[in-house]
């Protein structure tokens, strides 16, 4: 690997491997993810794109190959050090704090990031850094007015896009979003690409999606995973025309 | 010779508790920290049914069945109601029941010691490899691996044991088969309660009946299921085998180290494989 | 008034019987009510708010009484020095537990810490027997010696403990609504995105066992000091099973639940144990139903109550 390559790579993978058992959900992974770019991983279930990102932000544990954040080695970090580090990520099945408002998620994340030690004698209402970090979040995800509603309660499309804020909150330069629009209406997809959109602005963002018109048109490069490794990866044209692709999602003949 | 004697009789015993713990963990997903008083119910309802009838295999058959019975009322009453709750609540609640069954035990029988004395048939001893061994042990040691070999024939060949199988696996799956779920929970809390109170009734002869037998007994079946391998059953037998050969030894050799023994052995288990030692499957994340 | 107010007030009642009703024959029962509440409070914030269950707080409890016996009656210490020492041991021994035990979660945190604590009762009745009096115990603790005050009437002790009382539910309210407490009930309510979120989950609970630990020690000091005894009974895990009942039947996760469930446990203790031997099996069968029926304890049902009767007045 060259001095320019490293320098230009934000988040970069060498090799990684992730196992249960016999059965490598991950094998001979390696990718360059550079600055500013919104890649697109997809490939049929089971391929193991999940698992890739539980490898990369810490939830799964790797048997082999390292992971690199802004050349600094995060291998073997728990999820709350990658956090800190700059990786922020979005959950498959909605992870939000339920039982709380749609303000107090926030608040926590924006309180998670604030504070490395978690201060215990005064209010949280005392600390307005917080609460503007929080207030101008709710904004930025098109929640204004839903503040003290009860996060459970909102929509499952207002719930993926609290979920992208608490992302936001810990101001990632990476940011991992695992089947954002899974489950979300018709009618919102465009405001939830909208928003994907907007996040991805200066900042990278590695995108698991289904829904392929969004994802060929939103992504700068797509990675196409197969049975735990990388097929191929490409501008979106080219991954449309090739073969290997083809046969892997069509069953074409090459 | 004696000490591998004691030590498989201890085990024996230690399994008839731990199958019944292990089986409704992997049923109800609940640890019944009452187990230990079921065990105590047993011993005591085998002494009654031994003084009413003189008989002790009148009790040997009696008390597992009256435990039964009042495990499922256990499970029907107060248990069912918390399924659906975070699974503190139904720990909470076995914690209720020993502190009333305690109490029911105390009410009915006092405070006092009762001595039961093993079947005439096994009153003896048996001269083995220059040693005096108890044939009383050695019952023990045939019950026990009779009861077990029951046991997995039932789990692995019959109908039941499939089903008790598949319903530990994926409950709504085989709810959709048309199998009463509920049901099958309440038999395996009422068999594992019947199992503590039948090793009750076989312990009857060989300790002291007292209040306190529940809890010393509890912790030692705790640590045989955790390092079995939390609903792993065949996992139990070789825990059982293990703590009650390390109990033996330690007793004839280091008496004042053998509760540390085996808390530690449960404390570096829960810590280095919360999984348990006897189990195949590896750690998932 | 809403409903919280409400509680307060009730709570407020409770403590202050003695001086509402100076020479009665209740002030024995208050000042256990107050030790034990400081116990419960500390509980509560491992149980309550952080979401875990432990079943070994009777270690923390036991091993600060045997700290103030000890240091006040073998090294001489003076009887508030030996108490911040009870605080700091109980609250050490947490530490070291929660190294331990965080790394399982859920029903095996539960037995770990019981464990863990069964270990520690076992040593302190055979290996430490030098040290804590074996079974026998150690008799004769003391009391403060504090501006000429005579503390060994219980009418007067009273008001070191309520001063004691109110300074641990204070720091007990701060870190409810402090980032800390609202940390811990973002991880009660999901650990993984509370981890994603950038929360040392493990950093936090380890915190909050230790401060838990504190208050045990604290309170373990207090109770050997009232009752002038400390024996291994206080280390033992019906102890833990003590305050576990308190905190749920009073309510975890509110202020002032856990103690209207210590003012309940006491008051049934004194007069129930009064009527019957039998007790403690009541105890169970009315732990029980409040199981199943109120797993929000007293002050859930009281709160629920308020809101119904007095519509509008949401608390």
């Amino acid at each position: 690997m060259n001095a320019i390559a490293e320098k230009n790579s934000i988040l970069r993978c060498e090799d990684i491997e992730v196992s249960y058992g016999a059965f490598k959900a991950v094998s001979n992974v390696s990718y360059d993810f550079k600055p500013g770019l919104l890649y697109g991983l997809i490939g049929p279930n089971g391929a193991g794109k999940t698992t890739l990102m539980n490898a990369l932000s810490g939830r799964a544990k790797l048997s082999k190959g390292r992971v690199f954040l802004n050349d600094q080695e995060i291998t073997g970090k728990s999820p709350h050090a990658r956090t800190w580090a700059g990786l922020g990520r979005s959950f498959q099945i909605t992870q939000i704090f339920a039982e709380m408002t749609v303000f107090e998620n926030l608040r926590l994340a924006a309180q998670a990031h604030r504070f490395r030690l978690q201060p215990f004698w005064r209010p949280v209402g005392k600390f307005k850094e917080i609460a503007n970090d929080a207030e101008r979040v709710l904004s930025e995800i098109g929640l204004e007015g839903f503040g003290h509603v009860n996060a459970g309660s909102l929509s499952h499309g207002d719930q993926r896009a609290l979920e992208i804020g608490l992302a936001l909150l810990s101001e990632p330069k990476v940011l991992l979003l695992d089947e954002p629009l899974a489950g979300v209406g018709h009618d919102v997809v465009e405001t939830a690409v909208e928003l994907i959109r907007k996040v991805s602005q200066g900042r990278t963002v590695l995108l698991i999606e289904h829904n392929m018109d969004v994802v060929m048109e939103i992504s700068d490069e797509i990675i196409v995973m197969l049975a735990g490794e990388v097929l191929a990866s490409g501008e979106a044209e080219t991954i449309k025309r090739d073969p290997r692709v083809r046969t892997a999602y069509l069953g074409e003949e090459e | 010779m004696s000490t591998i004697v004691i030590g498989l009789s201890m085990g024996m015993l230690l399994f008839l508790l731990a199958a019944g713990l292990t089986l409704i963990f992997g049923m109800l997903r609940v640890i019944n920290f009452a187990h230990g008083s079921l065990y105590m119910l047993g011993a005591y309802l085998a002494f009654q049914m031994v003084s009413v009838t003189g008989s002790f295999w009148a009790g040997l058959v009696a008390a597992p069945i009256i435990a039964a019975i009042i495990g499922a009322l256990m499970e029907r009453i107060a248990l069912r109601p918390v399924y659906d709750r975070d699974h503190v609540y139904q720990l909470l609640l076995t914690f209720g029941f020993i502190l009333v069954l305690d109490e029911a035990v105390r009410i009915i029988w006092g405070l006092e010691y009762k001595q039961m004395y093993p079947p005439e048939l096994f009153a003896g001893a048996i001269e083995m490899f220059g040693s005096s061994v108890p044939s009383y042990r050695l019952f023990i040691i045939g019950f026990g691996a009779a009861v077990s070999a029951a046991l997995f024939f039932m789990l692995d060949r019959s109908r039941y044991g499939m089903i008790i199988r598949a319903a530990s696996g994926d409950p709504e799956m085989v709810r959709t088969l048309g199998i009463n779920v509920s049901l099958v929970r309440t038999g395996v809390f009422s068999f594992g309660a019947g199992l503590a109170a039948l090793g009750g009734a076989v312990a009857g002869p060989l300790f002291p009946i007292e209040l306190g037998m529940g809890f010393n007994i509890i912790i030692d079946s705790f640590i045989v299921v955790i390092i079995g391998g939390l609903g792993n059953i065949r996992g139990a037998v070789m825990a059982a085998l293990l703590i009650g050969m390390t109990r033996a030894l330690g007793y004839s050799y280091a008496p004042s180290w053998v509760d540390f023994l085996t808390f530690i052995l449960l404390i570096g288990t829960l810590i280095l494989r919360p999984e348990g030692l006897f189990s195949r499957k590896g750690r998932t994340a | 008034m809403n409903a919280q107010r409400f509680l307060a007030l009730i709570v407020a009642i409770i403590i202050s019987v003695p001086l509402l009703f100076p020479g009665g024959h209740n002030i024995g029962l208050v000042n256990a009510i107050l030790i034990w509440s400081i116990f419960a409070i500390g509980f509560d914030l491992v149980f309550g708010i952080a979401g875990m269950l432990s079943f070994g707080h009777a270690a923390f409890f036991g091993v600060g009484a045997y700290t103030l016996s000890l240091l006040t009656m073998r090294m001489g210490w003076d009887f508030l020095p030996a108490l911040g020492a009870a605080g700091v041991i109980g609250g050490a021994l947490a530490l070291v537990f929660s190294y331990f035990a965080i790394r399982v979660s859920g029903l095996f945190f539960a037995l770990l810490t019981l464990a863990l604590s069964q270990l520690i009762y076992i040593m302190a009745g055979t290996k430490l027997r030098m040290l804590t009096g074996g079974v026998d115990g150690i008799a004769g603790v003391p009391r403060p010696d504090l501006f000429g005050i005579d503390f060994y009437d219980d009418g007067n002790y009273y008001f070191f403990l309520l001063a004691l009382f109110v300074l641990a539910l204070l720091i007990s309210g701060l870190i409810r609504i402090s980032p800390l407490g609202q940390a811990l009930k973002a991880i009660k309510s999901n650990e993984v995105r509370a981890e994603q979120i950038g929360f040392n989950v493990q950093r936090l609970q380890r915190s909050v066992f230790t401060i838990s630990g504190i208050y045990a020690g604290v309170s373990g000091g207090l109770l050997a000091s009232l009752i002038f005894y400390v024996g291994p009974q206080m280390l033992h895990w019906s102890t833990s099973g003590d305050v576990v009942i308190m905190v749920l039947l009073g309510g975890m996760g509110s202020l002032f639940g856990p103690i209207l469930g210590v003012a309940i446990f006491e008051i049934m203790r004194e007069w129930l144990s009064m009527q019957t031997s039998h007790w403690y099996g009541i105890l169970g069968l009315v732990f029980i139903i409040c199981t199943i029926g109120m797993p929000k304890g007293i002050a859930g049902l009281i709160i629920q109550l308020w809101d119904r009767i007095m519509p509008g007045g949401k608390s």
